[in-house]
């Protein structure tokens, strides 16, 4: 959800964060270009194809030994994106990491690159015909996706290191050259592009799958009003009257679906949720490459890989990490939370709960929040906290749960404890579950009206959902686009 | 989406007629004296204000001006008072109107009275300060706005850029290597290419370059700007095929991005169409009245021996350095360097460029103080800061162009010839108004 703070940030029209650089003003002479007294280059620059979204994880429904993540980038895809759609970035890392044993380290990566192949490279066009297989050529500008798995050192020599620059990981590389799917451009460059899209899934090895590119955004939130000092359209906000602002928009996803004894810590798959292998933290991160500013001779292409975003649990920039931390937070590797008294600090003491007190007169329970700190830094006692967990900002799941038959949008609020905060379901209604839990609804005496049924008045996302992998909807396509705010809620 | 494709006709007529109309304007009516704060774009250019970058209005940033105007009408408070700030910033890089500048600095001072810790402020007027060519005050907001924020990469970038324009090059990527460790982006790529491309590392300059336009979004301006500098890193390499290739992807990712219309129409001037590049030229500083476009118009008015057209150019670059100064910034050095190559004022010029290079001896200032000098005559001091301005080994034709004219006058034939060959070699289209003469000195020294 960091992203989409900003994302929207800039979609409200805060753009100056991501303009703010100002003329080259003289050029001194004349066919020497560029003799401007100075280069001035952007000092903040959007990164959309590195930007994540949404991280959702759970037991898979209709296979309920494997669990399916569901990795979310590239907010506010507009439909509408010809000629320039959007694309993954070919200089991009892109992973799901995954802590099966609860001590914040980076026990198993999945690493997703991809790049770029132009078939007729004299022009700029997506699509030269109709595409209906995913790999006709009239598909001009594709790419394709190459999955490994890494896997730490058992030694233990990478203790407090991403994976990715761990020279003793085990690197297993899973897939080479999967296609993205194409984008929905229309009835006529894309005539059957429901299929056209899921012809892109793929079969890993050992049972597991595969699938990026996009797909509508399954978020659903009234981010508007909620981002005007958390307004509520229609209070308490459990009966609808939100508007949803992510109706309309695409995301690009990379979906894995994983037998659940490939990660965990014993190999197993587990049917006691008290069991020490049961619950699986995960979190997203993409990353770029540094250099050398000289390299002396042949130019270093290449160091060591930056994190620049990471994401686990949803809205976490606005209740865990204030925006002044959000460029560290960043960086932050889940090791490194617990050390950092802001993080921290911040979660015992969440600005949320001040505005819904200040704004509503909720009366929210007293910091220190052990309550808030227990759903994002270690996971609920009994539920999804690992054994001797060292705190830290993750997703987590207890895959000992099976998929619920009837499935409340409320996750654990609602009684169902195969949802939200355990794991992350599309249907989870995250916004109302977090408004509640900030307001106190799992502390004793604070689980009273209106406090606990807040919500956004938006109930479920907009698009239609599969039932089967990779779940989320066919992407809303650029002929039949309407500007979102047409779309009903 | 293309606002020149669809306005074209009326613009070239309307621009030869504005055009004229206001260079009479500028000469007839008295020059407005610095006191007076009230001359704008729209004085010079006739009420029209609604120039733009590219096809994409600034309707965007329109309305969060009047957004954040009416927040503040309501309750002052510093965050709203500093974005403000940062989207007058970016109104004037949209219109190339540097009034904004002063209404920026405004706000971002009000926002440090509520909040002297307000850290989009302090970077915000690190980067006014920049813009205004006040380098040693942008590396001091700079450096307040890194110590309150050490993980925020925009800092580090205000800072590397003052780095540079004070000749500080080591620090300078001490500074951007920093940046870059933290976020490889856009931002840092962009400027490792700039750090390699001053010490003449050519390919390195344009494999970070690429890196930085495949970091951007697919429409950005950002990625816009940095394939445009990617195009003139191939221009001033003689590439011209990749140089058009890039300005025409610009164009695609930005349709009507004004720079790459202007890096298009160089490239008609260096292949000798004239008229195609003055056509293009007038449309861009019609819709972009930036005077480094402005001065390029007169130019290659002056070489196609329209001097009355060209006149009329160069006097609107008074005009609207004029207006500059009014609002802060500080032209010393590009009027130093426009006023020695059209031997205009010469006595004023090398003042100026002296004063520049006393406060900020980049090698930038060197080489304006190493050109005004041999203007002015005095070639043995001309010599010593031409040397200042080539010691990093940048791979610069015009500062080599200056190098062997001043070895030239010095009867220093070898190195001359060396300096002038190298000059026309890496660019053979360096100037419109000197590459001329480098050829005639060239084959004057036998």
């Amino acid at each position: 959800m960091t992203k989409r703070y900003l994302s929207w940030l800039s979609f409200v029209g805060i753009l100056v964060m991501v303009g703010a650089f100002a003329l080259p003003i003289f050029s001194s002479s004349t066919a020497k270009v560029e003799a401007s007294s100075h280069r001035e280059a952007p000092l903040i620059s959007q990164d959309p194809s590195a930007d994540a979204t949404d991280l959702y994880s759970f037991v898979s429904p209709d296979r309920p030994d494997t669990v399916t993540f569901l990795t979310n980038w590239i907010p506010y895809s507009s439909p509408n994106g010809g000629p320039n759609w959007f694309r993954f970035g070919d200089d991009v890392l892109y992973e799901l990491h995954i802590d099966n044993v609860g001590d914040a380290q980076d026990h198993i990566s999945f690493q997703y690159r991809f790049r770029t192949v132009v078939v007729n490279p004299n022009t700029f066009l997506y699509i030269n015909g109709p595409v209906g297989r995913p790999d006709d050529m009239q598909l001009n500008i594709r790419q394709y996706m190459t999955v490994t798995r890494l896997d730490a050192p058992a030694d233990g020599s990478c203790k407090n290191t991403p994976l990715s620059n761990c020279a003793g990981a085990t690197r297993t590389e899973l897939g080479r050259d999967i296609q993205v799917a194409p984008a929905n451009v229309g009835p006529a460059s894309t005539p059957i592009y429901g299929l056209t899209s899921l012809a892109t899934v793929s079969d890993l090895n050992n049972g597991a799958k595969v699938f990026a590119g996009p797909r509508a955004d399954s978020f659903f939130a009234d981010i508007g009003a909620l981002f005007d000092l958390l307004t509520i359209r229609k209070l308490p906000g459990n009966a609808g009257g939100g508007v949803n602002n992510f109706a309309g928009y695409n995301v690009y996803t990379i979906s894995m679906q994983i037998p659940i004894n490939q990660i965990t810590k014993d190999k197993t798959t587990p049917t006691d949720p008290k069991s020490g292998s049961a619950v699986i933290g995960s979190w997203i991160t993409s990353s770029r490459q540094s250099t050398k500013v000289y390299s002396d001779g042949a130019q270093a292409t290449s160091g060591s890989w930056v994190q620049i975003e990471r994401l686990g649990m949803p809205l976490v920039n606005e209740i865990v990490v204030p925006l002044a931390l959000k460029d560290a937070f960043n960086s932050l590797k889940p090791w490194q939370d617990a050390t950092i008294p802001a993080v921290v600090g911040v979660v015992t003491d969440p600005e949320p709960a001040r505005l819904l007190n200040a704004l509503y007169g909720i009366s929210v329970p007293p910091t220190p929040r052990a309550d808030v700190v227990k759903v994002f830094l270690t996971g609920i006692e009994g539920l999804n906290q690992p054994a001797g967990v060292v705190p830290s900002e993750q997703l987590r799941l207890n895959v000992a749960i099976p998929p619920s038959a009837s499935p409340s949008k409320l996750g654990v609020l609602g009684g169902d404890v195969a949802g939200f905060p355990n794991g992350r379901r599309l249907n989870d209604d995250v916004v109302d579950v977090e408004l509640r839990v900030v307001a106190g609804i799992l502390v004793d005496g604070f689980n009273t009206a209106p406090g606990n049924v807040l919500g956004d008045g938006v109930d479920a996302p907009y698009q239609t959902l599969m039932q089967s992998f990779p779940y989320q909807g066919t992407p809303y396509s650029s002929f039949y686009y309407y500007p979102a705010n047409a779309l009903k809620p | 989406m293309q606002l020149i494709g669809r306005h074209k006709r009326e613009l070239i007529i309307g621009a030869a007629v504005l055009i004229t109309v206001v260079g009479l304007a500028i000469f007839l009516l008295p020059q407005p004296k610095s006191s007076s704060p009230n001359t704008s774009l729209s004085d010079l250019f006739g009420g029209n204000n609604r120039t733009s970058l590219g096809s994409a209005g600034g309707d965007v940033t329109d309305s969060q001006i009047a957004a954040y105007q009416d927040k503040l009408k309501k309750a002052a408070d510093p965050d709203s008072y500093s974005k403000l700030g940062l989207a007058y910033l970016q109104k004037a890089r949209e219109v190339g109107d540097p009034t904004y500048y002063t209404k920026a600095e405004g706000v971002f001072k009000k926002a440090l009275e509520l909040s002297p810790e307000n850290v989009e402020a302090l970077g915000g007027l690190g980067s006014l300060s920049l813009s205004r060519h006040q380098f040693a005050d942008g590396l001091v907001w700079g450096q307040k706005a890194q110590k309150l924020r050490p993980a925020t990469p925009y800092n580090y970038g205000v800072m590397a850029d003052a780095l540079v324009e004070l000749g500080r090059y080591d620090e300078a990527a001490n500074v951007v290597q920093q940046m870059v460790d933290l976020r490889p982006d856009l931002s840092s790529y962009s400027r490792i290419s700039y750090l390699r491309e001053l010490r003449g590392q050519y390919d390195g300059a344009v494999q970070a370059m690429k890196q930085a336009a495949t970091a951007g979004g697919p429409t950005s301006e950002n990625r816009a700007y940095v394939t445009y500098q990617l195009g003139n890193l191939y221009f001033n390499h003689n590439d011209l095929t990749q140089a058009a290739a890039s300005y025409q992807e610009a164009l695609s990712i930005f349709p009507g991005y004004v720079y790459a219309q202007a890096g298009l129409a160089r490239i008609k001037a260096a292949n000798n169409d004239f008229d195609g590049a003055i056509t293009l030229y007038t449309q861009v500083t019609q819709r972009m009245p930036l005077p480094e476009f402005i001065i390029e118009l007169g130019d290659l008015y002056t070489v196609t021996g329209r001097t009355d057209e060209a006149k009329k150019q160069y006097d609107l670059v008074r005009g609207i350095q004029q207006i500059y100064r009014e609002n802060g910034v500080d032209t010393d050095l590009e009027m130093a360097l426009f006023d020695a190559d059209h031997d205009f004022n010469l006595p004023d010029a090398l003042a100026q460029a002296k004063k520049v290079y006393a406060v900020r001896p980049s090698i930038k200032a060197a080489d304006g103080l190493a050109w005004t000098l041999y203007k002015s005559g005095d070639y043995a001091g001309a010599a010593e800061y031409s040397q200042q301005a080539l010691r990093l080994g940048t791979q610069d034709s015009l500062m080599l162009f200056h190098a062997g004219m001043i070895k030239a006058k010095q009867g220093n034939k070898t190195e001359a010839r060396a300096s002038l060959e190298k000059a026309l070699s890496l660019n053979p289209n360096f100037s419109l108004l000197y590459a001329p003469t480098a050829r005639k000195t060239l084959a004057e020294l036998g």
